[in-house]
């Protein structure tokens, strides 16, 4: 009987047509599984990419932000383009100071010290200049605006007389 | 993901094919739902090939998918709704190959028991084999060998008289 059964069983062969059209749909699965992985791998990619790219961004916005500040405060100790002599001035052919003049750079009105608009304009040199003296700091101040920036310069420890000689000569 | 597939689905489809087959077959009786069992079985092996490690593992569970695949169409709702095996008679299994005792005997047996005895005497597993491919255990698989054995003893007495292979 088992002899029988196993000869039965081994005419049962699967239908070409079957093989053939099963073979067809599994090389489709294939194709969209292939499909799937390389959409993962892309995806993945992109936003990859795209969190990359942002964080440049920012970085780049934010050293920019500290860059134009730095500008400001570095101004005190470098030459200004326009001219005008920046930085510690000294009065080499009265007195020696160390540090007596500052100069300050601004781009934006809104960054100018609220307190150096109380002060009254004057003319010196044929410009109008913004000059006053503070008793509390003894310190004198002037600001100017000169090719769309704001000069802001201050004299600690010096005469009315020596301020107004360094801003004509660097005006 | 990108590493080396270890099976070739499209080798096994025609290295296997008439094992999943036959065995469709003896579960379903009848062709049309045969052939719907080996396309599942066979793109379901392209969709799991990864968990495949080997041949021997490959054959293993190209049965127990066909198995399964055979239980839930058995189970479904749809299939329920089909037309008694009598009404289907003309154009099914019966139609295509010689008419055999023995084989309609086997498939009268219960799912369980033509599943044990196809293992066994044809494809030629050990029962702690078809213990492991069915999930079943070995006292378990040796109960229904048994059993089944003693139901075809019954039904082909006056056939072929006692045999001991059976």
């Amino acid at each position: 009987m088992n002899r029988e059964y196993k000869r039965i069983v081994e005419q049962q062969k699967a239908p070409e047509e079957l093989i053939e059209k099963t073979r067809k749909k599994m090389k489709q699965l294939q194709r969209k599984k292939k499909m799937k992985r390389y959409t993962v791998v892309l995806a993945s990619a992109a936003c990859l990419g795209i969190v990359c790219i942002a964080g440049i961004q920012m970085a780049n916005r934010s050293s920019a932000g500290i860059y134009e500040k730095l500008e400001a405060e570095e101004i005190k100790e470098e030459e200004f383009e326009t001219g005008l002599l920046l930085g510690k001035g000294f009065l080499k052919e009265e007195k020696n100071y160390e540090s007596a003049f500052h100069v300050m750079k601004y781009k934006n009105i809104e960054e100018v010290p609220e307190k150096v608009w109380r002060l009254k304009e004057q003319e010196i040199r044929g410009k109008q200049i913004r000059f006053g003296y503070y008793e509390k700091e003894g310190t004198y101040c002037a600001l100017c605006k000169t090719d769309n920036v704001y000069v802001y310069i201050t004299g600690e420890n010096v005469t009315e007389k020596e301020m107004k000689k360094f801003l004509e000569k660097n005006l | 993901m990108w590493g080396k597939e270890k099976i070739n689905p499209e080798e096994a489809l025609y290295q296997y094919s008439d094992m999943v087959y036959r065995l469709a077959l003896l579960q379903m009786k009848n062709k049309s739902d045969a052939e719907d069992i080996f396309q599942e079985v066979f793109l379901r092996l392209v969709q799991h090939q990864d968990k495949i490690s080997d041949e021997e593992h490959l054959k293993a569970w190209l049965i127990r998918v066909t198995l399964n695949c055979c239980k839930k169409q058995f189970d479904s709702a749809w299939r329920r709704k089909m037309v008694s095996m009598e009404e289907q008679k003309e154009t099914g299994y019966e139609a295509e190959y010689e008419e055999n005792v023995v084989y309609k005997e086997v498939q009268n047996l219960p799912e369980k028991y033509r599943t044990v005895i196809h293992l066994f005497y044809f494809e030629e597993y050990s029962v702690k084999e078809i213990g492991e491919i069915t999930g079943q255990k070995e006292s378990a698989v040796k109960t229904q060998l048994s059993r089944a054995r003693g139901i075809l003893k019954e039904k082909l007495k006056g056939e072929f008289g006692y045999e001991p292979g059976i």
